[in-house]
């Protein structure tokens, strides 16, 4: 069809806005296969891992050891597999490293690279503790007393999330990490530094999951039995990947909608001032369906460029973005790609919904009568433009205005791709600023103490020194979290204020839960809570008469007395000391001490890492703000390309004529400044509140007015530059070029 | 003389499709008066209006105005010279669909040093009831006095006007040229039309024919009132 030799003179033409929206599809695309299919795809992953390498369901200690001949009759009798595993603690110089009992049936490790240890003076780490503490295959490294050539580096499924104790929130993969030698190697370990730790992991085959509990419990006494679910070694890279799927299907629908709007609208305009020639094609036979569809190709060619670009970069840049994302957990040792289906997803959704939108537009241009259109007169209602006949505001800021009103898709579409751009900024500036709030403040919230030190056996009456607690870990009914109870003697380094800060009496028969556990379970003052005891598998529940503010612990606090109680244990044993100094307690009846400090400085060290995305979506949120302003403005220009003309005729300076055209989008600043910073603090706030238990703790959202003032200036100088490129596109109007048309 | 073209030269493309849109047209006018223009279609007449009024640039010639050789002026001073000494009415009106009657002339009185007052400008050509009007919701004659009165508000030297009364019917058309004559009595200002039709020479003081880019005559001609003219 000869109407086909338009394409390319309407692309030349319309050189800048394929530019832009290629572009953008690029970014979708990239931002699909990049950060989406590619979590779907590691998450997919992640589970064929968890199943290949043996994955634990729980792992428990019992007060009597269950020997090898035990182990066998219970995995008989239950159709289980039980494995103990064991484990020694080195405190080097730089890390700790935790050499692992290899196992044979569960939590099988699988190497990344390298060799596996073959000799005895062989060891190998796991891949984040190597690559963070710059160790490469055939380093000599010292573990204790002797010296080990490390001649690999693996993954193992239960510490995926290398931290080094349970409760720890966040992993710094440089200074833990755990490692694996020979056997015999292992033994000879033993001999010299003894076992730090040993549980028992489990995989259930039946779902006879209470009834072995109970049968290990009375033979074996549990002392503590941790679900894989609740386990965030296991759990923090299903979470993520999970969280990551959740957030980039909103982000990149959006994304694509947004784009296929901004299509729709700017092609739907071309089409709409392409209305003459469409009116006479159809006087000289042409079918409507049949010019519909040619127009649906300008729809076409944005989405499948786009496509490559996004395909290319993101094979290009892929793999490090999504390491970065994923910075928190182990490189998942799996190849890296893209499945077919989201490749054809990616160049499909694009190219149906541009396709559509665009043939949308055109059928609605051409519902006018051909008279109508063969005229190029509007049928527009000029309602919105009729306004301020009377104001006594001046010429230009009337013309603005009306520019502005009675174009509101136009408009919409700049507000919204400000605020969009914008909004990517304002969200990780105000998580940055909320975990600095949360390191500098929320931490001294929790209470005066500094140091909490976990007894590896209860003891009874009174610590020397600082507060007994008695404390233990619950499952949450119905829930895969955990909770700790804590019975206090008395509230003395506990902060007993509610969430607006009023002073709170503390009662020695009522139960109070912390903000985060509240905001976790969705339980109030008033409310009843279940949880079950995770070794004898009771139930208890108790009414809440209280929500403290406590954003760092999921916690219920009461008397030592009721704790005691429904742990069944003597009325004065404490487990926990809680104290505002150091206390010099025997190491070995110490399980593990937590400093405030060690939690500020985990969450900084997160805080540091999110500053570096901020670096990567700075530019994302320039490049949108400044193509969707580009785009609308340009838009607008080549719309206004006859009153520019004669404007230039009337002898108006370029100059005066940008200020008149090009600036008329000043008045939409302030709006989409107001909405990314909403959007920003809102957005923040619901994935805060929504991750919570993976967090294990909650951040309150805030933004400090330095960031309020940064996103201001990047939603501006991002207007500015695209004003700044478009400055010569007003001189480019020919003047007497558009006023042909009108002539003879 | 006020107005002095010679030897103007402007060619479009190159080889066998060059178009010589002037070749070789001079003209001399004394200020004030009333000129037709007359030519058949592609004679160069519009090429000749965009000189006249620094749209474009020749490529061969001079054209002086008042003593000032405009030939010689650089895109800047061209701007300039349009924005004091000239005033445009085409004839499809090219009014500003944004702006209202009264802000379509506003917008040219804001880049003048001395505008003439803007009502009085609007009641010369009998639009002043329609200031507040867009010009979608004008007729096409009422729309061609805005734009006169657009051209009029900066008191240019010369009012150029390509086809005025080319998409006006017969009783518009009396009504714009009747303007335009008033205003030439009024203002003093030399008149320049572009047309088609012969009938409009009657207005003129004098009536110059262009053909195959080149003046053809420049003739005085016997000056009729507008209602006298066969339209």
């Amino acid at each position: 069809m000869t109407l086909r030799k338009r394409y390319i003179r309407n692309i030349k033409k319309n050189l800048s806005f394929y530019i832009c929206t290629v572009l953008l599809t690029g970014f979708s695309v990239m931002l699909y296969l990049g950060f989406d299919a590619a979590a779907v795809k590691l998450l997919d992953d992640l589970h064929v891992f968890y199943s290949d390498y043996h994955v634990e369901d729980a792992q428990f200690t019992t007060l009597s050891e269950i020997s090898d001949e035990d182990i066998n009759e219970l995995e008989e009798k239950y159709d289980i597999t039980i494995e103990r595993q064991t484990y020694i603690d080195f405190e080097e110089k730089d890390y700790t490293v935790r050499v692992m009992k290899r196992m044979d049936k569960v939590n099988l490790y699988k190497m990344s690279a390298g060799n596996d240890v073959k000799a005895d003076d062989e060891i190998i780490f796991n891949t984040g503790l190597m690559t963070e503490n710059g160790l490469s295959h055939g380093d000599t490294v010292r573990i204790g007393e002797n010296k080990y050539t490390l001649v690999g580096d693996f993954e193992r499924p239960d510490y995926l999330f290398p931290i080094k104790e349970a409760t720890d929130t966040f992993a710094i993969k440089s200074e833990f990490g755990i490692a694996e030698v020979s056997d015999e190697t292992y033994e000879k370990m033993i001999d010299e530094n003894g076992i730090t730790k040993e549980y028992y992991s489990i995989i259930y085959h039946k779902d006879n999951l209470e009834e072995v509990r109970k049968d290990i419990n009375e033979k074996y006494s549990m002392q503590s039995y941790i679900r894989a679910d609740s386990n965030t070694r296991i759990t923090t890279a299903l979470t993520e990947c999970e969280q990551t799927v959740n957030m980039m299907n909103i982000v990149v629908v959006i994304f694509v909608i947004f784009i296929a709007v901004i299509i729709s609208v700017v092609i739907g305009r071309k089409i709409k001032a392409d209305r003459r020639q469409i009116g006479v094609l159809i006087a000289l036979g042409y079918k409507k369906p049949a010019l519909s569809r040619h127009y649906s190709f300008y729809g076409l060619l944005p989405a499948s460029l786009g496509f490559i670009i996004g395909f290319v970069a993101t094979k290009i840049f892929g793999k490090a973005l999504i390491s970065q994302l994923f910075h928190k957990i182990e490189s998942v040792p799996i190849n890296y790609s893209i499945k077919p289906v989201d490749i054809i997803l990616s160049i499909a959704v694009p190219a149906l919904l541009y396709t559509l939108a665009v043939y949308l537009s055109a059928a609605k241009v051409m519902k006018t009568d051909v008279i109508t259109m063969i005229s190029g007169r509007s049928t527009g209602k000029n309602g919105r433009r009729h306004r301020m006949k009377k104001s006594h505001l001046s010429v230009k800021s009337k013309y603005r205005l009306r520019q502005i009103l009675g174009k509101p898709g136009r408009s919409i579409i700049v507000i919204v791709g400000l605020a969009f751009g914008g909004m990517l900024y304002s969200f990780c500036v105000t998580c940055v600023d909320s975990m600095d709030s949360y390191v500098n403040n929320t931490v001294d919230q929790i209470g005066s103490f500094e140091y909490e030190y976990f007894l590896k056996t209860p003891e009874m009456g009174e610590s020397d020194k600082g507060s007994p607690i008695l404390g233990s870990t619950f499952e949450v009914k119905d829930r895969d979290d955990m909770i700790m109870l804590l019975g206090i003697e008395d509230s003395k380094y506990i902060n007993f204020s509610d969430a607006d800060g009023n002073e709170l009496e503390y009662d020695e028969s009522h139960y109070y839960i912390t903000t985060m556990a509240s905001l976790a379970f969705g339980v109030g003052k008033g409310d009843e809570i279940s949880f079950i005891n995770p070794i004898t598998l009771d139930e208890y529940k108790v009414k809440i008469t209280d929500v403290i503010e406590n954003d760092s612990q999921s916690a219920i606090y009461c008397s030592r007395k009721n704790a005691a109680e429904l742990l069944d244990m003597p009325e004065d044993c404490y487990n926990i000391i809680m104290s505002d100094e150091a206390i010099d307690i025997d190491e070995e009846k110490l399980a593990k001490t937590i400093t405030k400090q060690s939690l500020a400085d985990q969450i900084d060290e997160v805080k540091n890492g999110m500053q570096n995305i901020v670096g990567i979506l700075e530019i994302f949120a320039i490049a949108i703000c400044v193509i969707v302003v580009y785009m609308m403005v340009s838009v607008l220009i080549s719309e206004s390309e006859s009153s520019v003309s004669m404007l230039k005729v009337l002898g108006y300076r370029n100059k005066e004529i940008n200020g008149m055209v090009t600036n008329v989008y000043h008045f939409l600043i302030p709006i989409a400044i107001i909405l990314s910073i909403l959007l920003g603090v809102y957005g923040t706030k619901a994935v805060f509140d929504a991750n919570v238990s993976m967090y294990k703790t909650y951040i309150e959202t805030l933004i400090y007015p330095v960031s309020i003032l940064k996103i201001i200036m990047l939603i501006l100088i991002s207007y500015v530059l695209s004003l700044l490129l478009l400055r010569g596109k007003v001189g480019k109007v020919n003047l007497v070029e558009s006023l042909k048309d009108n002539r003879e | 003389m006020f107005i002095d073209l010679k030897g103007a030269k402007k060619y479009y493309g190159k080889g066998e499709s060059e178009v010589r849109a002037l070749d070789g047209a001079s003209l001399e006018l004394e200020e004030g008066g009333v000129y037709v223009i007359l030519g058949p279609s592609g004679s160069g007449k519009s090429t000749l209006l965009n000189m006249l009024g620094g749209l474009d640039k020749m490529d061969d010639g001079v054209l002086s105005i008042d003593g000032v050789t405009i030939s010689k002026m650089s895109d800047k001073q061209l701007v300039e010279y349009r924005r004091t000494d000239v005033g445009f009415v085409f004839q499809f009106y090219n009014l500003i669909p944004d702006l209202t009657v009264k802000e379509n002339i506003q917008v040219v009185a804001d880049i003048t040093d001395s505008p003439l007052d803007i009502d009085e400008v609007m009641e010369a050509v009998d639009i002043k009831k329609y200031e507040n009007h867009f010009p979608s919701e004008l007729s096409g004659g009422q729309q061609q006095r805005v734009s006169i009165a657009r051209a009029l508000i900066k008191n240019p030297k010369i009012l150029l006007c390509d086809e005025l009364t080319g998409a006006l019917d017969t009783k518009s058309a009396r009504l714009v040229l009747k303007f335009v004559e008033k205003v030439n009595q009024k203002f003093h200002t030399t008149i320049i039309i572009i047309t088609h039709n012969e009938a409009i020479s009657g207005m003129a003081d004098r009536v110059i024919r262009i053909k195959d880019g080149k003046v053809s005559s420049n003739v005085k001609n016997e000056k009729q009132e507008v209602d006298a003219i066969e339209l």
